[in-house]
């Protein structure tokens, strides 16, 4: 953050938007509290921690149906194979962040 | 101003998790990571996986603790290299650790690494390193539902070793709710039941390792 912050001349950044995939086991009260600890003192201080949460998407290897896996069970509702590719639910990226 | 980033959160770990991988298939070596909680069995499965494969394999071991050498020195009479990383408090090895360690080791010599990951359910299963497979590891006394409270690593993992097997008739694990949690979450997933203290199911966990270093293609 703070070699974006000097390549675009930034003194301060005041948000951060992060992408999280739901099979990540992420607590946000915690990524929230080591997140305001670690920018005291620095460009980010204070700055606002906003989660976008991407869901479970995967497709059916067996019968090509896309289901949101909600539930933690990884079978198709459609056919009942367990051959699934997971499309969705690993991400872990900052995708913006707003400063000036 | 809004600026647009789109970077991997764990970009440094992945990208020398990649740089691992290559190297261990540029060598032809088969790496695997083994994850599971305090005390569920690493050390003994590894004990004993070095005495049936010593002679046969070249192999070493990547010891993975928070603090001591412990594991180390129960491994040091198998006559493999042992390269101890003590994380220092952290609860997960990373990339950069694991390629710190290949500069201890002769990979022109070795066919099989076996990393014994910190003893911990939820940060390894983050962390890629390189290996070719994660195993976890999960033994009778911790409970049926293991994995359910854990599902990222039960997702991850290339096979599931249950050990301590012998003590099942003493706790009120149920093999079928085992079996039903592991089906929903991994159907495809092989379970082996084994137990380092009796012996048992053992042929099974080494003739998974013979048919990885088959299909690997691992150099005589």
């Amino acid at each position: 953050m703070t070699e974006v912050a000097a390549a675009n001349r930034l003194s301060r950044i005041s948000r951060l938007n992060l992408v999280i995939g739901k099979m990540h086991q992420l607590v946000p009260e915690m990524l929230e509290f080591s997140f305001k600890t670690c920018t005291k003192g620095s460009l980010a201080e204070n700055c606002k921690l906003v989660i976008e949460w991407r869901p479970i998407l995967v497709t059916c290897r067996d019968c090509g149906h896309r289901p949101e896996i909600t539930d933690g069970i990884f079978i198709c509702p459609e056919c009942g194979s367990f051959r699934l590719n997971t499309e969705s639910g690993k991400e872990l990226y900052i995708k913006s962040l707003t400063g000036e | 101003m809004d600026i647009i980033l789109m970077k991997n959160v764990l970009d440094r770990n992945q990208n020398k998790a990649d740089e691992n991988r290559l190297k261990l298939s540029e060598k032809g070596i088969l790496m695997i990571n083994i994850i599971s909680s305090p005390g569920a069995g690493k050390t003994s499965l590894l004990e004993i996986t070095l005495a049936h494969f010593s002679g046969l394999l070249k192999m070493a071991v990547i010891e993975g603790d928070i603090a001591t050498d412990h594991d180390a020195q129960r491994l040091q009479p198998f006559g493999v290299p042992v390269i101890q990383i003590n994380t220092g408090g952290g609860c997960h090895l990373d990339s950069h650790s694991i390629a710190k360690a290949f500069e201890h080791l002769d990979l022109e010599k070795l066919q099989l690494i076996i990393v014994e990951n910190v003893g911990n359910l939820v940060c390894p299963a983050e962390f890629d390193l390189g290996e070719n497979h994660k195993i976890a590891v999960i033994s009778v006394p911790e409970g049926d539902d293991k994995p359910v409270k854990y599902p990222l690593l039960f997702r991850e993992s290339s096979a599931i070793i249950l050990n301590k097997t012998d003590l099942i008739p003493y706790t009120n694990f149920s093999m079928e709710k085992f079996r039903q949690y592991l089906r929903e979450l991994n159907g495809s997933i092989p379970v082996l039941e084994i137990s380092c203290t009796t012996g048992s199911g053992l042929s099974v966990w080494f003739d998974w390792i013979r048919a990885q270093i088959k299909e690997k293609g691992v150099h005589e």
